[in-house]
This record gives C-alpha cells, sequence and structure tokens, in this order.
C-alpha cells in the first residue's frame, strides 16, 4: 500500500528534480581531479611594431525579422554602399502610395537577378513623368528596415 | 616516456590476446589517458598507433600518436628545418599531413600524389624547412584515421616576434568523437544521407507550417524541397546523433580548462579537427579579438562569436578582467551538440552552459536562388556552366544564381552578437604576388545528396583529370556551390588569397569555406611544383568523390 503510494510520488518529482538540477547554472566546484587543464604554451614576449589599426568591433548580426533571409543576404552582399543601379520597364504607377510596379533586368551589385518588383519611390521624385511602358534607369537605396526604395529614376536612352 | 610506452606495449599485447578493454587497470587506463603533451625542436619521433580511450565513462579504441588523442602539440620555430620520423604501428597503412604548412611536394603526406604512404611497421621521416609561422594542425591522410583519432596542433613561432601581446597561449582543437566506426557512418550516409538528420522536418512540422503560411504554399514548398532532392534541415550530414564534440580531446562534461589571471591576454589558437563539424564558437560574455586566420595575421577584429569549418585555424586574443569562469562554447552549426572547455581563474571553476541556439534552415539563398519568388522557379535560365552540368548523375541541383556572400556570417546567428564575416577578414601586410591573374579556373562544386556522391562539376575524383598550372602561374579560382552543404575547400601547397575586397590585403588561407549557393574567388600562385591534393576537407565528401588534383608542372 505504501509503495503504491510512493510510486506516483516519486515518479512525478523526480523528473522535476532532474531538471531543476539540469538548469542551475554550474558555478560549483567540480571535482578538482577530474579537470584536464589545458597547457599553456607561454606569453607573446615582446612584439613587433602594429602597422594597422584595430577594424571597428563587427555591427551585430542584422536582425532576422528585418527583411526575409533573402533579403538579407543580399543586403549583407553589398553592405556598407546602400545603394544599387538598374534598368527596367514599368508595368504601373501607384502615385496614391507614391508606388511603382517594374520588371528589371539583373542587378548584379545586389545579387539580384531580373525580376518584377514593387518600389516605394522617395517622395521628392515627381511620378507623373513616369508612364507605364517606359523603359528607365533607376537607382535603389536600402532603408532602415532593409526594405529597397527608389531614390532616383529617369527615362533611359531614347527609342526604347 | 620511457616507462609508458612499455606499459602501453604491454598493454597493446595484453589486448591482443584478450581481445577486451576491460581487462586493461584503471591506473594504466588514466596514464593512457594523460594530457597531450608539447614536442619542442626540431627532431621528432612520432608513433602512429592504436590508443585505448575513455569518453564519457565509455571505453573505446582510437587512433593516436605517441599514446594520445589528440596528437602532441608540435612547436617548431619559423627558419628551422625539422625532421620528423613517423612510424605507423597500425596494421593499414598510415600518413601524417602538416596542414596549412608549405612542404616541398613529396613532404606533404598524400597517399598516391606525395608519397606511398606509411606501410605497417614502417617509419618514413619527414624533413623541411620551415618558411612560416602561426597555427597549424596536423593529421592522417589515410583511410578514416581522421575520424578516429589522428589529428593534433603544431604553433610555429614567428621569427620576427610576434604581433600582438599576450600572456598566455592555449591550443583549443576542436573535434567530433563517434563510437561507430566511420566506415559505418558512410555506409549509413549512403543508405540514407539524412540517417543523422533528426531534426528532418516531419509531418507535425507540416502542419505547424500549413497553419501559419496557409496549406497551398506549404505544399508547394514541400514539393520544391523535394524536387530538389533536399531537406531543409539538412546542416550538417553526421550529427550529435552518433557524434561527441570535443575540445582538446575532452568531452563536455570534462570541463576541459585554460587558466588565466584577471586582466591577462590570452591567446585561443582554434583548430577545427573535425572530419565532418562545423562550428560556431564564442568565449561567453567575453568578446574575441580575431588575430589570424589559417596562421596568418589579419589587423585585429572583435567579435562575439566565429564559425569555424572543418580544417580551419582562428587565433583569438581575449582578456577577462573579472575573477570568474567563462565557457568556452562551440556548438555544431546543426545544433545537435557542442564542445565546451573553461576559462577560469582557478582549476574546477565552471560558468553556466548556454543554451543552444536554434538550428538553422537552409533558405532559398542558400540554393543560389537569392531574390527568386517561388512562382519563378520552374522554367529558370541557366547559365551555360549551369547547362554543362545539367542532368549529370552526380549533380542534383545547380545554383541558378550564386551571390557573393561574403559579408554574411551565416546562417543560425541570433540577433545581437556579432559575428565574424570572410569579409572582415583583412591581411595585415599586402599580397607578396602584385600580379593580376593571367587566367581563371571556374568550378562547380557538385553534389547528389540522396545517394552521397560528392564532385567538383559533377564529377568524381576518379572520373576527373588534373587541374595542370604552369610553376609560377597566377591564378583565378573560382569556386560556385551548386550544394545545400558548405564545402571547406583545402589546396594543399599552395595560398589561396581570398578576394575579399581588401584590395591586395587579401587574407592568406589553406582552406575556404564556401556557403550554400554562394559564389567566391581567390588568387593562386603557383609557385611550388608537384602534385597538390585539393579538395573539400568534410571526410565523407573527400572520400565519396570531392577531391582533384592540381599539378604545378
Amino acid at each position: 500500500m505504501i509503495a503504491r503510494l510512493h510510486r506516483p510520488l516519486v515518479m512525478g518529482v523526480l523528473p522535476v528534480a532532474l531538471i531543476a538540477c539540469m538548469n542551475s547554472p554550474r558555478t560549483s566546484a567540480e571535482p578538482s581531479a577530474a579537470v584536464p587543464l589545458g597547457i599553456d604554451l607561454g606569453g607573446s614576449g615582446p612584439v613587433i611594431a602594429s602597422v594597422q589599426p584595430e577594424l571597428p568591433a563587427r555591427a551585430k548580426h542584422a536582425e532576422p525579422e528585418a527583411a526575409s533571409p533573402q533579403h538579407r543576404d543580399m543586403q549583407m552582399a553589398h553592405a556598407g554602399h546602400n545603394d544599387a543601379h538598374g534598368t527596367g520597364t514599368i508595368n504601373s504607377v501607384d502615385p496614391a502610395q507614391h508606388k511603382v510596379n517594374l520588371s528589371h533586368d539583373p542587378i548584379p551589385e545586389i545579387g539580384w537577378p531580373a525580376m518584377t518588383m514593387e518600389f516605394p519611390v522617395a517622395p521628392s521624385i515627381d511620378l507623373t513623368a513616369i508612364k507605364p511602358g517606359t523603359r528607365v534607369n533607376f537607382t535603389i537605396e536600402q532603408g532602415q528596415g532593409g526594405m529597397y526604395e527608389i531614390k532616383a529614376i529617369a527615362p533611359a536612352g531614347a527609342g526604347r | 616516456m620511457k616507462p609508458f610506452a612499455l606499459t602501453r606495449r604491454r598493454f597493446m599485447q595484453a589486448a591482443t590476446a584478450a581481445g577486451a578493454l576491460s581487462l586493461i587497470p584503471f591506473p594504466l587506463r588514466r596514464a593512457l589517458a594523460a594530457p597531450a603533451p608539447v614536442l619542442s625542436g626540431t627532431e621528432f619521433a612520432l608513433e602512429i598507433g592504436a590508443v585505448p580511450l575513455t569518453l564519457n565513462g565509455r571505453q573505446t579504441m582510437a587512433t593516436g600518436v605517441n599514446g594520445q588523442v589528440p596528437a602532441p602539440i608540435l612547436r617548431w620555430r619559423e627558419g628551422d628545418t625539422v625532421t620528423l620520423a613517423v612510424t605507423n604501428r597500425l596494421n593499414e597503412p598510415s600518413s601524417i599531413h602538416w596542414h596549412g604548412v608549405r612542404t616541398p611536394s613529396p613532404m606533404d603526406g598524400v597517399p598516391g600524389l606525395s608519397f606511398s604512404g606509411i606501410a605497417p611497421g614502417e617509419t618514413f621521416v619527414y624533413r623541411f624547412p620551415v618558411h612560416q609561422s602561426g597555427t597549424y594542425w596536423y593529421h592522417s591522410h589515410s583511410m578514416f584515421q581522421e575520424q578516429t583519432g589522428l589529428y593534433g596542433a603544431i604553433v610555429i613561432a614567428p621569427k620576427a616576434g610576434y604581433a600582438q601581446a599576450f600572456d598566455r597561449d592555449y591550443v583549443a582543437l576542436l573535434s567530433d568523437w563517434s563510437f561507430e566506426p566511420p566506415e559505418t557512418i558512410v555506409s549509413n550516409l549512403k543508405f540514407q544521407s539524412n540517417y543523422y538528420n533528426y531534426g528532418q522536418r516531419t509531418l507535425g512540422t507540416f502542419l505547424d507550417d500549413a497553419q501559419h503560411a496557409g496549406l497551398a504554399d506549404t505544399v508547394s514548398d514541400r514539393i520544391e524541397w523535394g524536387r530538389m532532392r533536399m531537406s531543409p534541415t539538412d546542416i550538417l550530414d553526421v550529427s550529435g546523433a552518433t557524434y561527441t564534440y570535443l575540445i582538446n580531446g575532452q568531452p563536455p562534461g570534462a570541463n576541459w580548462t585554460a587558466l588565466f589571471r584577471p586582466g591577462e591576454r590570452v591567446r585561443l589558437r582554434f583548430i577545427n579537427g573535425s572530419s565532418m563539424s562545423i562550428f560556431d564558437v564564442r568565449t561567453d560574455g567575453l568578446p574575441m579579438t580575431v588575430v589570424q586566420a589559417d596562421g596568418n595575421d589579419v589587423v585585429p577584429v572583435t567579435v562575439d562569436e566565429f564559425r569555424i569549418s572543418v580544417a580551419e585555424t582562428y587565433d583569438v586574443i581575449v582578456q577577462p578582467t573579472v575573477d570568474r569562469a567563462y565557457t568556452i562554447f562551440a556548438q555544431a552549426e546543426d545544433r545537435t551538440g557542442y564542445a565546451r572547455g573553461t576559462l577560469a581563474p582557478r582549476p574546477s571553476m565552471a560558468a553556466a552552459i548556454p543554451p543552444m541556439d536554434q538550428r538553422p534552415m537552409r533558405t532559398m539563398a542558400d540554393m543560389g536562388m537569392a531574390g527568386m519568388e517561388h512562382g519563378e522557379m520552374p522554367g529558370m535560365r541557366l547559365s551555360p556552366e549551369g547547362k554543362r552540368l545539367e542532368g549529370k548523375v552526380g549533380v542534383d541541383n545547380i545554383a541558378m544564381m550564386p551571390a557573393a556572400r561574403l559579408q554574411s556570417a551565416g546562417e543560425g546567428f541570433p540577433s545581437g552578437r556579432r559575428v565574424l564575416a570572410y569579409a572582415d577578414l583583412r591581411a595585415t601586410k599586402p599580397g607578396s604576388d602584385p600580379r593580376p591573374p593571367t587566367h581563371q579556373i571556374t568550378l562547380h562544386l557538385t553534389g547528389n545528396m540522396e545517394r552521397f556522391i560528392w564532385g567538383f562539376d559533377g564529377k568524381k575524383f576518379s572520373e576527373a583529370e588534373p587541374i595542370a598550372l604552369q610553376r609560377g602561374d597566377r591564378v583565378r579560382f573560382v569556386l560556385i556551390n551548386d550544394t545545400m552543404m558548405e564545402h571547406p575547400i583545402h589546396l594543399h601547397g599552395l595560398w589561396s588569397e581570398l578576394e575579399n575586397g581588401h584590395g591586395e590585403y587579401r587574407p592568406y588561407k589553406h582552406t575556404i569555406n564556401v556557403k550554400p549557393g554562394e559564389r567566391l574567388s581567390y588568387l593562386v600562385t603557383a609557385d611550388a611544383p608537384g602534385r597538390w591534393a585539393f579538395h573539400c576537407h568534410l571526410l565523407y565528401h573527400m572520400e565519396t568523390g570531392m577531391f582533384r588534383e592540381v599539378r604545378v608542372a
């Protein structure tokens, strides 16, 4: 009877105790005999004069939430220069949202293949001159959120 | 070492006679597991043999040098000529390759290319001048001996002195140990390439995804991955399901410890001597200043974490100022386990072991399809190179739009940590050969994951001609990774100068990790004649075909 009462109790408590053990920070001393110590190969001695300053500490890893993984890699492939140049054909213009939809050629600077995409356009740009079907050269710049915005756009050479 | 050698021989006889490890008396087992000593000087006698090992309370046999796993640390000096007499006490051929060390070709230690290997019972005498300094390592280039423990560190002191001051200096050699024989691992992989991939997406995750992304998208996503014969969680081929990850031969529970006094600068020489495991390394809570990569000085760059691919080395300097312990945490890239050590002011201290990060997921960028919508995938245009590879049995995927990804540290890092990327590596001095390359060699890294066949340009080693270079040639190697795995590509005998945006301050490397879907390039000066191995350093990828000969006439 006692055993029957104890068994569920033990079974209930034991895993909890084990988990508690696993989670407790292991700051206590471990048996010293068991700890293998690294072999110190010694100090550097006198150093030669350093010729270059230290690189700035690497920026924190980008927020995965900021953009899709694909976007993140593209943005990293081009870090340091936030703009890229492309050529494409306007499909539609949305003056209300200040956006254009265009089919662009590959943009090797940022590793993009040819795609059809929608871009927000910088507020300073007058969209009335941009018509569907127009072949354009454009510059895109990456904003804080990692998304690209058109900051310059102009019709490509005449006749196209 | 003398009495030790005797006891070892006696042990070997006993073990052979009785065929049982349990016969070894306990004190002897302890002696055999003593920490690897350091061998210094110019003359070395190294004996390759079977070594009994106790890991996590389990007894096993490993392959070691002078009775030790890892093999002893070898300390050389730049400018010396070293002589190493290597005797093979195994009952199969063996060899030692000095990874990253520029030796004459006959001293490079690759059976079939540089020499015929070391037969059982034979001694081969290596002798070569040491013209470089830094952290390197040595390992067997025969069969699967690298997996069973035949690896050790090489530390070469610079003639002119160190560029960075430090007070203490430790080797941190990472490796992966399996109680399964390597032959079993490779046959399991051939039988089912995701054999060790317990993180494989299941019906349960499918239902989760369907709930979040919608059933149609989820189904099309799965069809996409299925058609490419890959699984998005296939990060490393061999996982913690079989591996115990080691630091200097010690499992996580052993708490290998490097001592410091607060305020001291401690140099840690990380070497990835694994067969198949890529690690993400940090000294938890302590920034690391990377000062050297693959034995060559780089402009110091401070990070929280770095990814070290198989066969790479990174030297970092840390400066703990507080009287506390720090965990050296090296989690396998697929998060199935970790190697762990401790930096501590006194022995027998330990800090909390951080939880492992989220398992990385392969993305479309990893597949060389950055920026593509799923809908665009059918009927994608292939480059002429791609067309050349299409349809080969050894090729199950071709990167449509391989991307420069050197700015990226790779997948699987949480936000808020500074992680080293290849673009951060800047040599401290300009390259020694200012000539532009005269020609370019483009190679696709290819594989058929389901059949576990790996190669360059869809060809296994046995099917391919050597890459021929003329002595003095200046060449650009372009590597395009068409597979979804990372491949640490190692060129023997010649430096690989990574073109990572630093102009003439290209970092000199011996092993270059190519991420999935990545296209990268490096320059090579063919200044050393001979037959050189060129291969993926994932042991089972090399053994299943990702290997070429580079012949410098």
